[in-house]
């Protein structure tokens, strides 16, 4: 528990732990908020008439802020210095060695993936998807008011996105990931020396094909067959939704292009998922985690 | 200028409170007393114009007990209990060597004051000081009637000398700070004078016996200091 | 067209209460981030005005007793005196005297100015009569205006000089007044002299300011990245009194250094301190200048009699430092143990093993013995150096039968038949062994007097006490004859031995039974299994890093490189499964008092286990804590020159062999005295050999010793050092005198014959043999100094002088007098006196003591 301490109170973490707080704050006061006004017949906030100026009225609250605000500086200035560490060495890479805190999310995407795709397209799908969102947008409501009800998919898929994706995974980067990368509970020592089973198997090796031969040449069917699964997952689940929901209004509204990109960005996620289950879930049930779902001369998926 | 007259006047002020000026003796006798030990004689075959200086065989120093059983050549001092710098005597302590022996065989000199050490025979002595609080010293002195001054740095109860061409000849050197020591004579009588009224730890000290403490208090008619070794 | 509102909406909500909280916290915070600033976050501040408090306490103190220690009577009298005189400069005839001076002063200036007023006019009169003599009409006016002028002018220069005497007599007169009183002030002022020195001391305290103390060293460091930078040094911020000698009582942080001596070569106000103690010199509260309460320093502060470690960051190349005898020591410690023969090291490159070779062993020991000994060696002999490999009974057999199965390849043979050794007498045997000196390397019985004096856990040669249950008498015959024979790179020297001292020695060790219990011994030496594992175990633990094995001569070193072992960090440290404290010093602690201490079940660990005492296990982490490969740049370091490596080879030879067991170099050895009734009587002290000797006269005594002391019993042994090894024993023994090697011709120095009249007269004033000799063959066993025959060809002549000057100034508690105390001569009818051209007679005369007889 000590650790634990150690780790929460490290001058590096107070801000990330701060802000865990903020985060569950104000995710559960916007569910509140909306639960209260889907019961409702109008808003909450539509109820509201007596609208003031900026200036001064808000100004002056805002300031208010400002001074407490510059107050928790201040006190928080006097008690933690800057963290700094030992001087930087190019002969010795400290261990763990952990990117900022924000990008901890994707650092532990490296477990999952090859760099190329943990550190280069997904975030570059991410930036992607998060700048098409006001182009797929095509649900007025919601504007200036909590709302569940009437944005169930956009709030799902954000709270799924951001809060379990994003900072769950920041958390564990931070709290949960020691020396040689690996995981420890928060109250768990870090011990340099921990030992962890890094058997893998390659997904295709389950159904009794190897993705390499013994001379380390690549079997091409093994190739194929992950490729066609990853068609599966896109086509199928891709498919199976489409002949559902085809003549929805919501679909039809979209038309072909936003469906698509919708979909795919949907899926993509998913398949982070996918892949992270699949390495995670294999050894609860005896098995071997899988390693790469697709093999090919050029990369690895 | 204006320094020097606050000097000038804590002077003063200083002057008003200096000490009392009362003083007295610390007398006493060393006795001795059980076992006597063998008094050996000194061979001085190793060189002939020693043996030649005495047509009697003479006895080592190292023990010399009084015909009134009392103990030669013990070195008295005050070993605490002075908290004053005492002015260092310019007279030399004088060491003579005579008849290939040091006389006296002990002695007490201040840290600071000249030894004057003197050859009275025709010979080649070399005295040589093993003092550890002070730089060592050792000199030759092969001519009759030759002189020098030496003097000990710091205190030192006792220093060693010896003479490397005879080599039974040695002699010891109490060096203290005060001028208040004293050694034992021909009767095992001993005098300190002119002590500042007070309480003091002196000690006394043998080549072969070793030391003993005791605490006197010295008020304006002296104190008495008596000790006594006994013999194994 | 804008439609303006009929009313602006007004919220009426009061927020006064939240701005004056809230700005008065605000304001209270940011008073105490000042006072945390300016003072909470400086302690330093407190600690330099206890510091002047203590100093000025002090100083004060000092003050009391310079004032106590003036004699006050002849202070009251210069006192009074010095007021009789002041009142008398209150005399009616004094303030005339001084009126007058004033007058006549004012007399002076009028009169001076009315002479150079003159002399300028005339000047002007001249130019004007010059003109009119250039036109050939010389002006008779102008020249009469000139002659008045000139009379003025002399008139004017005797005023001034009537004047000036009268100044010099009122002066004079004025002086008799004034010059008792100024003297008897200047009098009182020197009286007082010392206590208004410690006035203006503690004034200069009490008005220093509190600041910041920091030495600034330029390029010291170099960073990770390999950029030269400065080093700030803030320590003496808080430890004001390294240097105050006042602070000699004083608590932590003021106290006194306590090595004066070193900082006197390594003045802190130049160096700073971290140079030594490491530490984070530019942090100033205790726990992050220490370096200790933050993890993230990598040079926390060195304790005890670690700091010695920073010596050698840059004095690179000696063994042996003045003023770090622990150091010396431990460096002695680490390379008598042997370290090198497994890991490599920077500057224990190349050296001899420390064992013996192993390829003839079957002439001198039997396999019982040797199995016994690989099992544990500390248990046949526990002051061995040999460690223990923890080997199981089937490796050390199959070591044993490897061992022998080379030793049956050996050529080697017994100079003399069997059974030649018999015929000794013990008892003669152990005086010889007690004589000749085989105790200042070997312990024999209980006799542990040298090794005391050592004060190493381990002895540099084999224990003796069980000798006849180890050796083959046959082979020790051969073995002390001449070591060589069996072991031609061996350190144990031959002590000229005669057959029948030898067979004596032999006949003494055969009385020194082993009766001790022994393991059982039926393992194979011949069989081809057991030779093949021995090889491989030999192999795997390196064992050919100390001994000369056949068959091993290509191996490396079986271990790590420790060149950089100082900056290892813990968490490259494997601490296996112990609860041992994760710090780079409890690591190495421990693997030195148990090297199999973080032996896990999968990790193997061959080290063996050493017995070293606390003491040399804190030494050999010293050592190791030296080992650091970020030196201080090259002009903070001390210059290796010719002369620093010669003294580091030496001083690693005469360890190995031994020199330093019997004679005293610089700060250690000498141990031998220690079984001497009179250390006077032992082997001489060589620091000053190098100046002393002539360089052929050191090289063929070292190849052949001869006697020069015949009344030591001791014998200096033949060591059959290599022509190398000699040269670096002259070079070595040079360098300690600050020579170096060069050509020289002894034979040429010829005696000034004018001298040597005087020379003997002085020989025999000064009845030199009254303690030395003359002459081989009339020796005199009971002489106490060497035989002067022997200076001409042995002792430089230059060093003659200087001996004769002053012996107690080369040697310390030297039995040679000084005849000449103070440079002065006690003979002042001999050469008039003069102590040199004495000393050069008695040295002339002494060159030529030789001569007269061939």
């Amino acid at each position: 528990m000590r650790h634990l301490f150690e780790l929460v109170s490290k001058p590096d973490n107070i801000p990330i732990v701060g802000l865990l707080v903020l985060v569950i704050f104000y995710t559960w006061l916007s569910w509140t908020k909306a639960r209260k006004n889907d019961l409702a017949e109008i808003p909450e906030e539509a109820r509201l008439d007596d609208k003031v100026q900026v200036w001064p009225y808000l100004v002056r609250v805002e300031f208010i802020a400002m001074l407490v605000v510059l107050l928790i500086l201040v006190v928080w200035s006097v008690f933690i210095n800057a963290p700094l560490e030992e001087p930087a060495n190019p002969a010795l890479t400290p261990n763990p060695s952990k990117a900022p805190w924000y990008f901890l999310g994707l650092q532990e995407l490296l477990v999952y993936f090859d760099p190329w795709i943990a550190g280069v397209v997904l975030p570059s799908i991410i930036i992607v998807g998060l700048m098409v969102i006001p182009y797929v947008d095509i649900n007025e409501k919601g504007n200036g008011y909590y709302t569940f009800k009437e944005r169930k998919f956009a709030i799902l898929t954000f709270c799924f996105g951001f809060l379990v994706l994003w900072v769950s995974l920041i958390v564990l980067g931070t709290f949960m990931r020691g020396p040689g990368w690996n995981f420890f509970l928060p109250w768990q020592d870090w011990d340099t020396h921990k030992v962890v089973v890094l058997n893998n198997l390659d997904l295709s090796e389950y159904f009794g094909m190897p993705t390499h031969f013994p001379d380390n040449s690549l079997n091409i069917a093994a190739s194929v067959f992950g490729f066609l699964f990853i068609a599966l997952f896109y086509g199928g689940l891709g498919g199976w939704h489409y002949m559902k929901f085809r003549n929805s209004a919501v679909v039809k509204k979209l038309g072909t292009m936003r469906y698509l990109l919708v979909m795919g960005l949907f899926l993509t996620m998913m398949f982070v998922v996918l892949k992270i289950v699949l390495r995670i879930a294999p050894p609860i049930f005896g098995a071997y985690p899988v390693k790469y779902i697709w093999v090919t001369p050029w990369f690895n998926v | 200028m204006k320094k020097v007259h606050s000097v000038l006047f804590a002077a003063a002020a200083m002057l008003l409170f200096s000490p009392d000026a009362h003083a007295g003796d610390i007398s006493g006798k060393i006795s001795f007393k059980g076992r006597a030990p063998e008094i050996p004689q000194i061979k001085m075959n190793a060189d002939k114009q020693c043996l030649a200086m005495h047509p009697k065989p003479v006895n080592s120093e190292d023990v010399v007990i009084n015909s009134n059983g009392t103990l030669k050549n013990v070195f008295i001092y005050i070993k605490s209990g002075l908290n004053k710098k005492y002015d260092v005597p310019t007279t030399p302590v004088v060491l003579a060597q005579q008849g290939c022996q040091y006389r006296p065989h002990v002695f007490g000199i201040q840290a600071g004051q000249p030894l004057e050490i003197v050859n009275d025979d025709p010979l080649l002595h070399n005295i040589h000081a093993l003092p550890k609080n002070s730089p060592q010293f050792n000199n030759a002195q092969p001519i009759k009637g030759m002189k020098m001054t030496k003097k000990f740095d710091k205190p030192e109860v006792m220093v060693k000398f010896k003479c490397e061409v005879h080599n039974w000849m040695n002699c010891y050197a109490g060096v203290v700070d005060n001028p208040f020591y004293a050694v034992s004579d021909d009767k095992g009588d001993f005098t300190i004078k002119g002590i500042p009224n007070g309480t003091y730890t002196i000690e006394v000290w043998h080549e072969k016996y070793g030391t003993q403490d005791m605490t006197v208090t010295v008020g304006d008619k002296g104190a008495k200091a008596d000790f006594t070794y006994v013999g194994k | 067209m804008f439609q303006k509102r009929a009313e602006t909406p007004i919220e009426n909500r009061d927020y006064s209460t939240f701005y004056l909280v809230f700005s008065g916290l605000l304001l209270l915070a940011t008073l105490w981030a000042v006072v945390d600033e300016v003072f909470v976050r400086r302690p330093w501040k407190g600690y330099q005005s206890e510091y002047d408090r203590l100093s000025v306490e002090k100083l004060r103190a000092q003050y009391n007793d310079a004032m106590s220690a003036v004699d006050s009577s002849t202070a009251a009298d210069l006192r009074s005196r010095l007021a009789e005189a002041r009142q008398k400069l209150d005399s009616k005839e004094y303030h005339d005297a001084v009126r007058r001076l004033d007058g006549l002063q004012m007399d002076l200036a009028d009169a001076t100015r009315a002479w150079r007023f003159a002399r300028s006019n005339s000047d002007a009169l001249y130019y004007q009569y010059s003109v009119t003599l250039h036109d050939g009409h010389p002006s008779a006016d102008l020249k009469k205006k000139l002659d008045d002028l000139d009379v003025e002018i002399a008139a004017d220069a005797k005023k001034m000089d009537d004047i000036n005497g009268s100044i010099d007599s009122a002066n004079a007169m004025i002086g008799g007044f004034k010059d008792t009183a100024d003297s008897l002030d200047a009098a009182l002022t020197a009286l007082y002299a010392d206590a208004t020195k410690l006035e203006t001391k503690i004034a200069s305290v009490e008005q220093s300011p509190l600041e910041i103390k920091q030495v600034l060293l330029n390029d010291y460091d170099k960073s990770n990245f390999g950029e030269v930078k400065a080093r700030v040094d803030r320590c003496q911020t808080c430890h004001l009194g390294a240097t105050d000698k006042n602070m000699a009582d004083a608590p932590q942080p003021f106290t006194t250094h306590s090595h004066p001596e070193l900082l006197k070569i390594h003045n802190p106000e130049k160096y700073g301190c971290t140079p030594c103690h490491r530490g984070q010199g530019h942090a100033l509260t205790v726990g992050e200048a220490h370096g200790e309460a933050d993890p993230f320093w990598e040079t926390p502060i060195l304790r005890g009699m670690d700091v010695y470690a920073s010596c050698s960051a840059c004095h690179t190349s000696r063994q042996a430092l003045k003023g770090a005898a622990y150091f010396s020591k431990a460096r002695q410690t680490f390379l008598e143990s042997g370290c090198y023969g497994c890991h490599d090291i920077d500057g224990y490159k190349n050296l001899p093993k420390i064992g013996p070779q192993l390829n003839s062993i079957p002439a001198k020991l039997q396999p019982e013995w040797v199995y016994r000994w690989i099992r544990d060696p500390k248990n046949y002999n526990p002051h061995t150096r040999m460690p223990n490999f923890k080997l199981s009974e089937k490796e050390a057999g199959a070591v044993t039968a490897y061992l022998f199965s080379i030793g049956k390849e050996s050529t080697f043979s017994l100079d003399r038949p069997k059974g030649f050794y018999a015929g000794g007498s013990a008892s003669l045997g152990k005086e010889h062994v007690e004589n000749f000196g085989c105790k200042a390397c070997h312990v024999i019985g209980d006799d542990v007097r040298v090794r005391n004096a050592r004060g190493s856990s381990y002895d540099i040669a084999p224990e003796l006490t069980h000798a006849a249950g180890k050796l083959n008498p046959d082979w020790i015959f051969d073995w002390i004859k001449n070591p060589r024979h069996y072991n031609p790179t061996t350190k144990m020297p031959s002590l000229r031995l005669s057959d029948q001292e030898a067979r004596d020695i032999v006949a003494y060790l055969m009385t020194m039974r082993d009766d001790r219990p022994k393991e059982a011994f039926n393992v194979d030496i011949n069989s081809e299994e057991n030779i093949a594992l021995g090889k491989t175990v030999i192999r795997q633990y390196g064992c050919f890093g100390c001994h000369d094995i056949k068959g091993m001569e290509t191996e490396g070193k079986v271990s790590v490189d420790l060149s950089d072992f100082g900056r290892k960090l813990v968490e490259q440290m494997d601490f296996g499964d112990t609860k041992v404290k994760h710090t780079w010093a409890d690591w190495v602690g421990n693997k030195l008092r148990n090297s199999r201490v973080f032996q896990t079940d999968r990790i193997v660990q061959r080290m063996p286990v050493f017995a070293l005492s606390d003491t040399e296990i804190s030494m050999i982490r010293s050592v190791l804590l030296s080992f650091r490969a970020d030196n201080p740049q090259a002009k903070y370091r001390v210059e290796v020159t010719d002369s620093q490596t010669d003294l580091d080879a030496g001083e690693k030879l005469t360890i190995r062999y031994g020199c330093i067991n019997c004679h005293q170099l610089e700060e250690r050895g000498g141990y031998f005295a220690a079984i001497l009734d009179d250390p006077t009587k032992g082997p001489p002290l060589l620091t000053i050999e190098g100046g002393k000797v002539q360089e052929p006269w050191l090289q063929s005594f070292l190849k052949s010793p001869s006697p020069i002391r015949p009344w030591l019993k001791v014998r200096m042994p033949t060591f059959s050092l290599t022509e190398d090894e000699i040269n670096t024993v002259t070079k070595y023994f040079l360098a300690l005198s600050g020579q170096s090697l060069e050509m020289r011709d002894y034979a040429s120095f010829t005696p000034d014959p004018h001298l040597l009249a005087d020379g003997t007269k002085l020989f025999n004033t000064f009845q030199c043999i009254k303690c030395h000799q003359l002459g081989g063959a009339q020796i005199d066993p009971k002489s106490v100094a060497p035989n002067l025959e022997l200076a001409r060809n042995r002792l430089k002549p230059e060093w003659v002088i200087s001996w004769l000057r002053n012996p107690e100034a080369i040697q310390p508690g030297t039995m040679m007098p000084g005849y000449f105390p103070d440079g002065q001569s006690p003979l002042p009818d001999v050469l008039k006196g003069d102590a040199t051209l004495q000393m050069r007679a008695i040295r002339d005369h002494l060159f030529t003591l030789g001569k007269k007889k061939n």
